[in-house]
């Protein structure tokens, strides 16, 4: 009696575990990329003072959490399906060349790159005050 | 201004950090999962901070990688 709804709810909470750790993962490789991008631009510079740069990383979060809670989540899923292949790329890339890791690149595929592309433009709104 | 039809190069720095959240996410005790998470998360933003010559603590960017 109780072993199909033993089986729907071990289905729930699979599909929900799963979800879950896409979105996290999403959410860390967007926080990664959009500090980067920003410490490109000059953002949190060392002169600051340590409570405008508090108020500066305080404003980017929100705009991170803005731009990505509408970024489309089928994106989000397949972006994160292409950074899972990364590695296999950064081994053969260690290979080439034991530098250090911190600086080496791997060339992200298209999946990934329409998703921290999106993401980015739904920053920069989101930083204006202009996402919808 | 850089190239918006160039690919995006991805360092490993964020992929590093990416499983970790990822194998972070499937730690079956309360607390210890999300701990794991704001670890690697400030990890991140250190070493990115580090690989643009910033000097500032990672401590002045809680608010960015700390769970408000």
């Amino acid at each position: 009696m109780l072993a199909p709804v033993k089986k729907v709810l071990r289905t729930v909470f699979v599909v929900l575990a799963v979800r879950d750790v896409v979105l996290e993962v999403g959410k860390t490789l967007a926080m990664g990329h959009v500090l980067d991008r920003m410490l490109r631009t000059g953002a949190l510079p060392d002169a600051a003072s340590a409570a405008e740069r508090l108020a500066e990383a305080a404003r980017l979060r929100r705009a991170l959490d803005a731009a990505y809670a509408g970024v489309d989540q089928r994106l989000v899923r397949r972006a994160v399906a292409a950074a899972r292949r990364l590695p296999g790329h950064v081994i053969a890339r260690l290979r080439e060349r034991l530098t250090d890791g911190a600086v080496a690149v791997v060339d992200a595929d298209d999946d990934l790159s329409s998703f921290l592309q999106e993401l980015d433009r739904r920053v920069d709104l989101a930083l204006l005050g202009r996402l919808p | 201004m850089s190239d918006p039809q160039a690919p995006i190069a991805v360092p490993l720095t964020k992929v590093g950090v990416t499983v970790a959240t990822a194998v972070a996410c499937v730690v079956p005790v309360p607390f210890v999962g999300e701990l794991l998470i704001g670890l690697s998360r400030r990890a991140l933003t250190a070493r990115l901070l580090a690989r643009h010559g910033r000097t500032a603590r990672t401590g002045d960017l809680k608010p960015y990688y700390g769970e408000p």
